[in-house]
């Protein structure tokens, strides 16, 4: 028992040090010019269980290297869900997403806003501000329950911070909600039908690379064939499930 | 007979040589036009310390000679790339007649059979080819001694052996090499020859000497060095080195190592064999003689194109070693990363490998420190750099590998060396990624690899509200509150009671039977209070003189101020308990809920009585 309970606690140790040691050796192949065999041998540190937003970063310059825009894009996404307020996630993203060369619609006010507070505060962030400022409210609710005395300055901030605390309480929804929608790359070329049928009309073509929101799978959740999508532009449709990789 | 068919047969033979006279007087000229192209080596054996001199000539009437191009070698390495060129022309019977050399220097790579292969001159637009060579090279131990006597073309030259005046002491300077590449090392050594019969003995440096275009380092001679024998010219000298120094060109073109003046104290055996004057000995004296070592030129080469970008000027051959002295720290505890690099070359020069360390580390210049082994054939040694490292942040993170470059003479090529990269684990905490800002100075390249990885369990992202804390975070403090203000109401009903109400109006009443409960355990004490606190409120409330009326006038008071019935036999019920346990023989201990009982009764007294007159309040 006691061995199987050292194996169960030395495991993980082990297949982080793995992980360390491909990671290593993928930017070493890396620096060598070898973006292919670095992609595998980050893949590999990726199989091991273990991630980090270095990592995906690296992965995603190696296949943008090695031509694969999908994948790089994919990568490079998923980097900045670990790290949305790295530079350099963000340096990479741009990069990639102009080799994707797609142009995005304009996101609404709500979104823009909700975008860049993701990006610069994040989700978990703003709920913990939103927290805080919660408590004090209810602090505040909690003294003046407690008390029959007539206090100006509770009332005052009260005024002040019941607004405040909603104010942040809707951005904080916006941005958890900018950053849970699942999202996917497409691997290669992808056609947007209008139903989740091959036989069904083409109404968008989108390249290698493309990000798009997923808002339905259709059966059988991951074995489903088909993806209701819609882009940044509003546009729903149904792509086929194995183009896209979810972020 | 016999001397007839000779003086026959020597006539035919006399005509027939008269008729190939003739035929050559007119054959030679033809002869003499025509173009021959031959290529030689100076020896078919080798030792494999020698220098093998490979010639091609080329003789006949031409005027132009094309490029040429060495010939392909195997086991062979070029002292030279470009050849020494001489000519000859010559005018016989009105025949101009020229002739060519070409000549390379090898130096063999080993022993062996060493090959030359064909080497095509295009004279007059003609190309004439030469056939290859091979050359044998041994050990240079089992070459004659007077091999090694055959000097190059840079070393100091011998003395001019004659018959007579042939010294027995001489010095000569013999560089390693009559070419080098920029920075290469070339080991000049100073060589003192010596017949039998001449003992020198303390020899000293007489006068300055340079070099000027060469970094220049002195080595160190083995005392237990011992001579060597040469043969020259049919002669037997002693050899014994004198002076070794190591050179390393500083900029290319042909560089001249100084003229070197030696004193030497020698013993030479006297004719007479008797004594001399000062210093004889046995039949010979000490003499104390200047001996001087020509100089030598050393021609100076550029290094090729194609340096790798680690290269920073070093030549000759080095190995490259990287060890830190700790592998797991703390947070700001320094670590040292030493890389040392070893061979044979101009230790002195040799510049730090460039290298840098992740960003989360503070990086220090690194501390030089060499050591040189002068006691040897050529300069060789180690340098040492120490790289001190301080990291402010918490994290494993992978030290890149150190690259270094350096050119190697003997294979003319490039060489990098890399180290192995280093895993460093420092405890603490970490903080954000510093070198993950982008290149300011090329913002379209990508960014990285990054080298260090903060490291996490992979898992499926979870929305910010399928987190325990967010919901533990708002729901608590919210029941917290609920809960809080529920039993704030719950006190508020209770004391929004009639009794509360009343008592509120009525202060002194209400510290009374606060007094009152508190004298619980006294009986008779406490029922005196209490209705001291009751007729007092009796008498407020009713504008009378409640305090002194007997039950019955109370009574009547109480149904003439519209209070019921009901709360004045409660009253009165009240007030006999309490003067039966004042005046009685046995007070019992109060009820515990007597104090509340006597709020309720004046609560309602309040509620039911009709209001007093103002003014027969204020009489009251």
């Amino acid at each position: 028992m006691l061995f199987l309970l050292a194996l169960l606690l030395l495991a993980p140790q082990a297949e982080r040090a793995e992980a360390e040691r491909l990671f290593a050796l993928g930017n070493r192949l890396a620096d060598e010019g070898d973006p292919g065999g670095a992609a595998a041998a980050y893949e590999g540190a990726l199989g091991t269980g273990w991630t980090s937003p270095e990592l995906e970063l690296n992965l995603g310059s190696a296949y943008l290297r090695a031509g694969q825009l999908g994948r790089a894009v994919l990568h490079v996404e998923r980097a900045q869900r670990l790290a949305p307020r790295e530079p350099a996630v963000q340096h990479n993203l741009r990069l990639v997403r102009e080799r994707v060369g797609r142009a995005e619609a304009p996101p609404s006010p709500a979104e823009a806003a909700a975008r860049w507070l993701s990006v610069r505060l994040g989700a978990g962030e703003v709920t913990a501000g939103l927290l805080v400022l919660y408590l004090a409210a209810l602090g505040l609710v909690a003294l003046r329950l407690g008390t029959r005395a007539a206090r100006p300055w509770l009332r005052r901030a009260l005024v002040v911070l019941v607004p405040l605390t909603a104010l942040v309480a809707v951005a904080a929804v916006l941005t958890a909600r900018t950053e849970a929608a699942p999202s996917a790359v497409a691997l290669a070329g992808v056609d947007v039908r209008s139903a989740p049928s091959g036989t069904a009309p083409v109404t968008e073509h989108l390249p290698e690379g493309a990000v798009l929101a997923v808002t339905e799978r259709r059966g059988l959740e991951r074995h489903s064939l088909w993806r209701a999508v819609r882009l940044s532009d509003g546009t729903v449709g149904w792509a086929e499930a194995a183009a896209l990789e979810e972020i | 007979m016999a001397s007839g068919k000779w003086r026959m047969a020597s006539g035919q033979q006399v005509l027939w040589v008269l008729l190939g006279l003739l035929g050559l007087l007119v054959l030679v000229p033809t002869a003499v036009a025509q173009v021959t192209v031959h290529a030689y080596v100076d020896k078919t054996t080798m030792g494999d310390g020698e220098v093998l001199l490979y010639t091609v000539e080329a003789s006949g009437d031409f005027r132009d000679l094309g490029p040429v191009t060495a010939p392909t070698t195997r086991g062979l390495t070029a002292v030279q790339t470009a050849p020494v060129q001489s000519w000859d022309v010559s005018v016989r019977n009105g025949q101009t007649r020229q002739r060519l050399r070409l000549q390379w220097q090898y130096r063999p790579l080993g022993t062996g059979t060493v090959y030359l292969g064909e080497t095509t001159l295009r004279l007059d637009g003609r190309a004439y080819t030469t056939s290859p060579v091979t050359v044998q090279v041994v050990a240079q131990a089992q070459r004659p001694s007077a091999s090694l006597w055959s000097p190059g073309p840079t070393a100091s030259p011998r003395p001019a052996f004659g018959d007579g005046g042939a010294p027995n002491l001489f010095l000569r300077a013999e560089p390693s090499a009559g070419t080098a590449f920029l920075g290469e090392q070339v080991v000049v050594d100073y060589l003192l020859y010596f017949e039998a019969g001449v003992q020198p003995r303390n020899s000293r440096i007489a006068s300055a000497w340079d070099a000027d275009g060469f970094w220049r380092e002195e080595l160190e001679l083995d005392p237990f060095l011992g001579t060597r024998t040469e043969t020259i010219g049919g002669r037997t000298f002693e050899v014994a080195p004198v002076k070794r120094m190591a050179v390393f060109p500083t900029r290319t073109g042909p560089l001249a190592v100084d003229s070197l003046d030696i004193e030497i104290d020698v013993l030479r055996a006297t004719r007479s064999g008797g004594s001399g004057v000062f210093g004889s000995l046995f039949g010979a004296r000490f003499e104390r003689e200047t001996l001087t070592a020509p100089r030598v030129t050393v021609e100076a080469r550029p290094l090729p194109p194609g340096a790798p970008a680690s290269f920073g000027g070093a030549v000759g051959q080095f190995g490259l070693a990287v060890q830190a002295d700790r592998l797991e720290v703390e947070v700001g505890e320094p670590v040292r990363v030493t890389a040392t690099l070893s061979g044979t070359g101009n230790i002195a020069t040799l510049e730090a490998p460039a290298w840098q360390a992740p960003a989360e580390f503070e990086q220090y210049p690194p501390r030089e420190a060499e050591q040189i082994a002068r006691r040897a054939d050529r300069l060789r040694g180690e340098k040492t750099f120490t790289f001190t490292l301080v990291p402010r942040s918490g994290g494993t993170f992978v030290l890149p590998p150190l690259v270094w470059s350096y050119f190697e003479p003997q294979t003319e090529a490039y060489r990098t060396l890399r180290s192995d990269s280093l895993r460093l684990r420092v405890v603490g905490p970490a903080a954000p990624l510093a070198e993950a800002a982008p290149p300011e100075a090329d913002p379209g390249a990508l960014v990285g690899p990054l080298t260090t990885a903060r490291w996490q369990r992979a898992r499926a992202a979870r929305p910010v509200w399928a987190r325990p804390w967010v919901w533990a975070g708002f729901g608590l403090p919210a029941l917290a509150l609920l809960a809080f203000a529920l039993a704030r109401r719950l006190r508020d009903r209770d004391e929004d009671s009639a009794a509360a109400r009343s008592l509120r109006a009525f202060p002194e009443a209400e510290r009374g039977l606060v007094a009152a409960a508190a004298l619980l355990g006294e009986p008779r004490v406490f029922w005196a209070a209490l209705e001291r606190t009751l007729r007092l409120f009796l008498t407020h409330r009713l504008g009378a003189a409640a305090h002194s009326l007997a039950l019955p006038a109370l009574a009547a008071l109480l149904a003439e101020r519209s209070v019921t019935p009901e709360t004045a036999d409660a009253l009165a019920r009240l007030l006999r308990e309490s003067d039966a346990a004042q005046f009685g023989p046995h007070p019992q201990p109060p009820p515990a809920d007597t104090p509340a009982r006597a709020a309720r009764l004046m609560a309602a007294v309040d509620a039911e009585a009709a209001p007093v007159e103002a003014a027969t309040a204020e009489a009251v």
